[in-house]
């Protein structure tokens, strides 16, 4: 059996004197979509910056593909989308998926084809993205996340400000991808994921996926 | 082109061209330099020996005064939206981004300088000697000096609440050697006659560069994480 990719070991998350994470032991292999649910500040964006290996944990450990060397080969193969958008005020759309792409050897003609395919092709591409909608931002995020054609996506609300027809086309792209997924939005995420997973007060708890999602249980949608 | 490389002169060529896409915020540095250079003309009796002595000394405050500001910026553009995010998630060695981010500075500051010096000539009523080389060389291994501890710096304070006047509790300090010599070596570079002594600034300058630029690119990994 392979290593997961990402496996942590007993983390813990402290903030000053606030501890955020508490004891937390998680793994997954290629090809599982995890799902992290949760209350407000329960820690699920800490938690996925510490899978990021964006954050530290205060202890415990991290391991990627099975020992602390695999980050280089973890960080080409990932692509993480944040609660900000990553992007350059300043830059034109293009701008931004070219400079990114580069970072990452990308050449230009599949950036501008990712334009394509979220939707800001022609003049909405040559705009700077300080003029763009919330809706319009989270659609070049979602392209400078895709652009490099990630085998592993971390994704913090990824539907937000997303149209009901674009949600539906992102979930096609990351269907086949290994995938952790932070969002509120269980109608949306909990049909995407293989494994789901309650965040509440610092630590994670398994929830079964036969059946319908929590949200449902609780009557809320 | 390896892809460290790569990723340094992407981040070169974005940062120039958003300076000067916006160009309110180089102008402004630049007119503030001027600006000092303009009050210190008039603030001393042209005949005086305090002012023939302290004409270097005018020069280097002008430069890094308006340095400072163009070195606040660094890192600003980068956590706006947290772009730092992006760039710290690229499976390449941390001290690249460093790299693309100081020559960016390094680029600015040496312009800077460019534009500050005619008006420093003009002022002082200098002329172009045969020590010119000399003079490009002080200006360029500060421009070096002041970048490299700059940028790092500016990362940094990035995360404080108060990042200018971090950025400028840090960095004065430090930098202060490579200010006395830059003075020192400016004055001899500026005198008409007389032997050029006190070579000795000059190699402290060259290994102030050599220090805390291979310090830079070492800690930039650590500075880049939380």
């Amino acid at each position: 059996m392979q290593p997961p990719v990402v496996e942590l070991v007993q983390v813990d998350k402290i903030f000053g004197t606030q501890p955020v994470l508490r004891n937390i032991a998680l793994s997954f292999q290629q090809k599982e979509r995890l799902l992290l649910y949760g209350p407000n500040g329960a820690g699920k964006s800490t938690l996925l910056k510490i899978i990021a290996s964006l954050s530290s944990p205060t202890s415990g450990s991290v391991l990627f593909y099975g020992s602390r060397d695999g980050l280089a080969r973890y960080r080409s193969q990932m692509g993480y989308l944040g609660h900000s958008t990553s992007l350059y005020p300043d830059l034109t759309g293009e701008e931004n998926l070219i400079f990114f792409g580069r970072l990452r050897g990308v050449p230009g003609d599949r950036s501008r084809q990712w334009l394509e395919r979220v939707g800001l092709s022609g003049s909405a591409s040559q705009r700077r993205v300080r003029f763009y909608s919330a809706g319009m931002k989270q659609r070049l995020a979602v392209a400078r996340v895709m652009l490099h054609d990630p085998e592993i996506l971390l994704l913090d609300e990824p539907f937000n400000a997303l149209d009901a027809r674009f949600v539906k086309l992102f979930s096609q792209w990351i269907q086949e991808k290994t995938v952790v997924l932070v969002t509120h939005q269980l109608d949306l995420g909990w049909p995407l994921a293989s494994r789901a997973f309650e965040v509440r007060d610092g630590q994670i708890r398994e929830t079964p996926m036969a059946g319908s999602s929590p949200q449902h249980e609780l009557g809320l949608i | 082109m390896s892809s460290g490389l790569q990723a340094a002169i992407a981040i070169l060529k974005k940062d120039l061209l958003l300076e000067f896409r916006g160009k309110e915020g180089f102008l402004s540095n630049l007119f503030f330099g001027l600006m000092v250079l303009l009050l210190f003309t008039f603030a001393f009796d042209p005949s005086s020996e305090a002012l023939r002595q302290g004409k270097a000394a005018i020069f280097w405050i002008a430069v890094a005064f308006a340095s400072v500001l163009t070195l606040n910026r660094t890192f600003q553009r980068e956590s706006a939206d947290r772009a730092i995010d992006a760039l710290a998630l690229l499976p390449v060695d941390p001290a690249w981004i460093f790299l693309g981010k100081f020559l960016g500075n390094l680029a600015l500051i040496t312009l800077l300088m460019l534009l500050i010096f005619p008006l420093f000539m003009v002022f002082f009523n200098l002329t172009v000697t045969s020590r010119f080389w000399l003079l490009s060389a002080v200006c360029l291994l500060t421009a070096l000096g002041l970048s490299c501890v700059g940028t790092l710096f500016a990362a940094m304070a990035e995360s404080s609440r108060l990042r200018e006047v971090v950025l400028s509790i840090m960095m004065y300090p430090i930098t202060i050697p490579v200010l006395i010599a830059a003075v020192q070596l400016t004055q001899q570079a500026i005198k008409l006659t007389g032997e050029i002594e006190n070579w000795h600034w000059l190699t402290l300058l060259l290994i102030f560069d050599a220090i805390f630029l291979a310090a830079a690119l070492v800690i930039f990994d650590y500075v880049l994480g939380e």
